[in-house]
């Protein structure tokens, strides 16, 4: 018997030498003889437990990578024979899917076949699969791509095709997984190739027959585009294209991109982009509530916090515009041919074709945002719109708003003014109610600031006599219309209407007109320019004053001593006057400075009758030696010579730059104090609201692109309001389908009240024995002989029976 | 003062403040939403009522139903669903063939059922039994899905599921070799199978037998015979001479599927055989020789000496008459090495090894 057990254990021992695939597969079974349950034998069952044993020893676990694989195999040839299936089956089957993708770098063969019958399947029988193993494909074909083992383009067309699905959960998926590549692509990988690749996998797609391979393949670009990862011409001019594809969802998306919707823009950015910052505004609102909830509470401190929420939430908003406002600024401005483009945007608009009015709305908006952009010539497409410019027609304030867009310098003045006269026939009449009066008057003024040579004075008189309208919106919009051509051109409105005007400023100044740009000869405010360059160095002043002498001998050899006396005491009477200028002594000075600014706001041509007209001036001025006189003229001749002369001279540095800009906001601050004082007084408050808002959107308008907002046209100063009984019959039509008097007694209707029997109740009862004595006499004969047989009954002892 | 009255008669001649390019609602919609106090389904009040053509189970159920039954993800309805067809079968045997198309996607797909207690894969394995009474030609459409399904099983993580298809690829090669045979993945999924660490122990009831059914099927010397014939081919007369039987060459079996012509059709057929190619040969012995060795080593009491005795025949006999030895270098010393455990273990068994020995006299040279 001993030598019968010896013998066995030396066989297994050497049947263990003679082939290693005879020890692995007899090393489980002695694990599994044994009664540990050991971490291998538990992930027998569990697949993530396994993967996560194999990623840390590839080799050594190979065998149950294949049996997983052989598995996948076998449910991927059943598929293509039944593609329906349970699902449980179906689960396994994406528990084994998810396995392998996670563990196919560690096994390059394997996955090549792996990824191989995955597209293979998705190909053939994509539409019919069921919608969670199809996402399963899809999520390890974007794993195995993150790690580099199959070739993204073929991706990429893979999952183009299955767009085609109805399936919107995997579309959702599927335009992500590509926009999240990208981003990779971008950001990590800094691979431009692969970029121009698949940018141009996208483009072909494009221009696919299949509506929906096209719709997203343009949200992929448009999505591209925002997050700077094909922020160029190419790409904008591809979506351009879309705008005159056949499917008019196709035309909408293209259009938004281009004309920016702000609630789509912000939650994509804020989504996507914003990640980083987004964690930092968190965190700085998370530092500024948990250090106020761990400090004792002060109105102080309570302050200071609501202060800072405000700051943050206002650098929110901020990033969100303006990300935006650029965006759809440099997507228009990409347009190769922004003239060609709006034609034949503006002919689909013509055509007869019968689209929906928000399509044609939003072709309509897109035509006036480029021409207003890139001033093109459209001519017709101002004709066009007079037939929608009807105070009833639908969305009429954003048709307004287009015609002021598509308004700029370069359009004839006879096409503008019959589109302001088509408005004001048909908004500025006393027919129409006071809020399309000030829709019509608020439009016109937004068409005349970017057009001021096509206003005529009849028209500007008639609007203007509307600012005694009884109503204040329609008042005060033809206020503001009066302002605007104050700051334009005062001669077009009645006399009463100017302001203070300067008569020399008249005869001088040239406005805007038609196609003429302005021209200029010398940069506003660089007389101050010497004055510092003095101050620095002493060999400037020297060089400067023997130009000055040199000039000076050329053109009067005769009375150059007298120039040099006579320009001693002005020198002092300067000094005088600026002390009294301080003091504001002399209503006289002041006059003659504000004079003086005014002309150098004014950027004009320096005219050769004028030069003569002032050397006649002098001629007279020393005539009559009056020293003040001559004073003043110098004073007005020399800060333009200086600027003219610095401006040709030499090289502007940067510090030069920023000395002239901080010279010209000091000159703009006191300008406004002045006039504020002189105006203030026979001013009202209204006007000089006007005035300051007019100001903030010119300056808004030049930072940006330059067009109007909807918000211009809708201003409405002052919100009617209603009386009692409109709010009552308000809060009666809205309560009209509800039945609100639940829980109270009903008043009317069968049986309001109580009855007799209810009242009774609570009475004495000697009120009411009466009554009840009475019921008995009134019983039938048969009654009241049972009852008295009964009564006699149980007189006699005897039960009633 | 204004008076009700006259606010009253003043109402036509209001003027009408809208806001500037705002929709108006509309009046003339018409409310087309429905209700319902009862919706009845008249078709569930029938009553069923038992034919020749429309069996009922013990439960009062169709085969339809049964079947749909079987789709359920609640494990106890499913093993409802496998008794009442069972029962539908066992009593009408002659639905099986007619039925089938029905019963084979519904059924087969349950193999690879992880849910499942072992009672109820005992009635599964016996329905499979029932449904494996079908003959050749009705099974022989349906084989190619449900060997899929048996195969896939094959492979599952769960070891019950291994077992469970183990059995049932079993009887499915004993009852249809010839179509089993078709069947271009068994042979390579069924060694994958002897060669992982999870099948079944060499000991078992049921793997050996499996093992041997499986070599039958493709072993083409237990079946081929040679009759040698003469046939003089005349193209001047156009005669044929000979005593030979035309029909029989081109119908060489009876029993395959008549969409299987031997010469037209693309499948594997008898003309190709794992026997007949020198790489699947090698890769069946090696996957054999543990289980011979431990045969030979282990079963002391000559339990399994007889299949023992059958597994190295047909090696051999494979390995000796290899037809395409040329395409594989070296192939008989190759199978040789391959073999060299159950050498080993012959020379070390205690006990009767004559029969072995004589079995093995090729290798053991």
């Amino acid at each position: 018997m001993g030598k019968v057990s010896k013998s066995p254990g030396k066989g297994e021992k050497r049947i263990g030498k003679v082939g290693k695939k005879n020890g692995k597969s007899n090393a489980p079974t002695e694990g599994s003889n044994s009664g540990k349950a050991s971490r291998f034998t538990m992930s027998e069952r569990n697949l993530g437990l396994m993967q996560e044993i194999i990623r840390k020893d590839p080799e050594s676990y190979k065998e149950e990578f294949l049996e997983q694989f052989n598995y996948f195999v076998q449910t991927m040839k059943l598929l293509h024979l039944q593609p329906e299936q349970s699902r449980q089956e179906m689960q396994s089957l994406v528990d084994s899917v998810l396995f392998l993708s996670g563990l196919a770098k560690h096994y390059p063969k394997e996955s090549k076949q792996f990824s191989d019958s995955l597209f293979e399947l998705l190909r053939e029988q994509g539409a019919g699969l069921d919608p969670e193993v199809r996402m399963a494909f899809c999520k390890a074909l974007v794993l195995l791509r993150n790690q580099d083992m199959i070739d993204p383009i073929i991706l990429m067309e893979t999952f183009f095709e299955l767009v085609k699905v109805e399936d919107k959960v995997l579309r959702k998926f599927l335009l992500s997984s590509i926009s999240a590549h990208l981003k990779r692509v971008y950001h990590k990988k800094k691979d431009v190739k692969m970029l121009g690749k698949i940018q141009n996998l996208c483009f072909s797609k494009m221009k696919d027959s299949r509506s929906i391979v096209a719709r997203a393949a343009q949200l992929v670009c448009i999505d591209a585009f925002r997050r700077k990862f094909w922020r160029d011409a190419r790409t904008a001019n591809v979506i351009a294209q879309a705008c005159f594809h056949k499917v008019a969802k196709i035309q909408v998306t293209s259009m938004k991109f281009f004309l920016g919707s702000e609630n789509e823009n912000g939650d994509a950015e804020d989504s996507d982009e914003m990640d980083s910052d987004a964690e930092d505004n968190t965190k700085t609102l998370k530092e500024v509530m948990t250090s106020f909830r761990n400090v004792k509470k002060t109105r102080k401190r309570e302050k200071n916090v609501e202060r800072a929420k405000k700051m943050i939430s206002k650098k929110k908003k901020a990033k969100k515009e303006g990300r935006s406002k650029e965006c759809n600024l440099m997507a228009i401005q990409s347009l190769y041919d922004p003239q060609e483009f709006v034609d034949r945007l503006f002919g689909a608009v013509e055509a007869k074709k019968m689209d929906n009015f928000e399509v044609r709305l939003f072709k309509i908006a897109l035509c006036a945002r480029i021409i207003g952009i890139h001033r093109l010539h459209t001519l017709s497409f101002y004709s066009y719109l007079h037939r929608f410019l009807q105070p009833k027609q639908r969305d009429v304030t954003k048709i307004l708003l287009y015609a002021a867009q598509a308004c700029h310098e370069m359009v004839p003045p006879d096409t503008v003014e019959q589109l302001i006269r088509v408005i004001a026939n048909n908004f500025v009449t006393d027919r129409n109610s006071p809020e399309a009066m000030t829709v019509g008057i608020n439009a016109i003024r937004e068409i005349l600031s970017n057009c001021p040579f096509a206003a005529t004075e009849e028209l500007l008189r008639d609007l203007s006599e509307y600012k005694t309208y009884k109503n204040k919106n329609v008042s005060m919009a033809a206020r503001s219309l009066i302002t605007l051509f104050r700051a334009v051109n005062p001669k077009l409105l009645a006399r009463k209407d100017r302001g203070k005007p300067q008569e020399k400023d008249d005869e001088d100044e040239e406005y805007n007109g038609f196609a003429r740009p302005k021209v200029h000869d010398f940069i506003s405010g660089a007389e101050i320019l010497d004055e510092d360059a003095a101050d620095g160095e002493q060999g400037h002043l020297e060089e400067d004053g023997t130009d000055s002498e040199l000039d000076v001998s050329d053109v009067d050899t005769d009375d150059v001593d007298t120039d040099d006396d006579a320009d001693e005491p002005v020198a002092k009477k300067k000094r005088v006057e600026q002390k009294s200028v301080e003091n504001d002594a002399e209503s006289d000075a002041d006059d003659e400075e504000i004079e003086d600014e005014e002309e150098m706001d004014d950027e004009e041509e320096e005219i050769e009758i004028s030069d003569e007209e002032e050397e006649e001036i002098d001629d007279e001025a020393e005539e009559e030696a009056v020293v003040e006189e001559e004073a003043s003229e110098a004073v007005e001749k020399d800060p333009k010579l200086k600027a003219s002369k610095n401006s040709m001279d030499r090289i502007m540095t940067q510090e030069d730059f920023k000395n002239i800009k901080a010279y010209q906001l000091k000159k703009q601050l006191i300008g406004e104090k002045r006039l504020k004082k002189q105006m203030g007084k026979g001013r009202s408050q209204a006007d000089e609201r006007i005035v300051d808002e007019m100001a903030e959107k010119l300056e808004l308008k030049r930072s940006s692109d330059g067009l109007a907002r909807l918000s211009d046209i809708e201003h409405f100063y002052k919100k009617k309001r209603q009386s009692k009984e409109e709010r009552m019959a308000d809060v009666m039509a809205g309560r009209a389908d509800e039945d609100y008097k639940f829980g109270r007694p009903k008043k009317n209707g069968a049986h309001v009240g109580r009855t007799n029997d209810q009242n009774s109740k609570k009475k004495v009862f000697a009120m009411v024995k009466n009554k009840i004595r009475g019921r008995n006499r009134q019983r039938s004969f048969r009654d009241q002989q049972k009852s008295l047989r009964h009564y006699l009954m149980r007189q006699s002892g005897r039960k009633p029976q | 003062m204004v008076t009700k009255k006259k606010a009253r008669k003043n109402e036509d001649f209001k003027k009408v403040k809208l806001k500037v390019g705002k929709k108006l609602k509309k009046t003339t919609t018409t409310d087309t939403t429905i209700k319902a106090k009862r919706v009845v389904l008249a078709t569930q009040l029938e009553e069923k009522v038992e034919t020749d053509d429309n069996p009922l189970s013990f439960r009062g159920l169709t085969l339809d139903e049964l079947c749909k039954q079987m789709g359920h993800f609640n494990a106890k309805v499913k093993m409802n669903a496998i008794q009442g067809l069972k029962q539908i079968l066992t009593s009408r045997p002659d639905l099986v063939n007619v039925q089938l198309r029905l019963l084979v996607p519904c059924v087969a797909v349950h193999v690879a059922d992880a849910s499942f207690e072992p009672s109820t894969r005992q009635n599964l394995l016996n329905l499979y039994k029932i449904l494996c009474t079908a003959s050749i030609q009705a099974m022989s459409a349906h084989i190619t899905l449900f060997l899929s399904h048996v195969l896939r099983a094959l492979t599952n993580i769960v070891t019950e599921v291994r077992h469970l298809a183990l059995s049932t690829l079993s009887v499915l090669l004993d009852r249809y070799p010839s179509l089993c045979r078709n069947h271009a993945d068994l042979f390579p999924c069924f060694i994958n199978y002897l060669g992982s660490s999870k099948r079944l122990a060499w000991n078992k009831p049921g793997l050996i037998d499996t093992i041997l059914n499986f070599i039958n099927i493709y072993d083409i010397n237990r079946e081929r015979h040679v009759d040698p014939s003469t046939l003089e081919i005349r193209f001047e007369n156009e005669k044929i001479e000979g005593k030979s039987d035309l029909k029989r060459v081109f119908v060489q079996n009876p029993d395959v599927s008549p969409f299987e012509f031997g010469v037209v059709s693309s499948s594997k057929s008898n003309a190709v055989s794992p026997f007949e190619l020198p790489d699947a040969l090698l890769n069946l012995a090696n996957v054999l020789a543990p289980i011979i060795s431990n045969i030979v080593l282990e079963d002391a009491g000559g339990q399994f000496m007889i299949q023992g005795v059958k597994l190295i025949e047909s090696i051999v006999r494979g390995a000796e008459n290899q037809p395409n030895d040329f395409l594989l270098k070296d192939f008989r010393k190759q199978v040789h090495g391959s073999m060299s455990a159950v050498r080993i273990a012959i020379s070390k068994r205690h006990g009767k090894s004559d029969r072995f020995r004589a079995a093995a006299t090729w290798i053991l040279d």
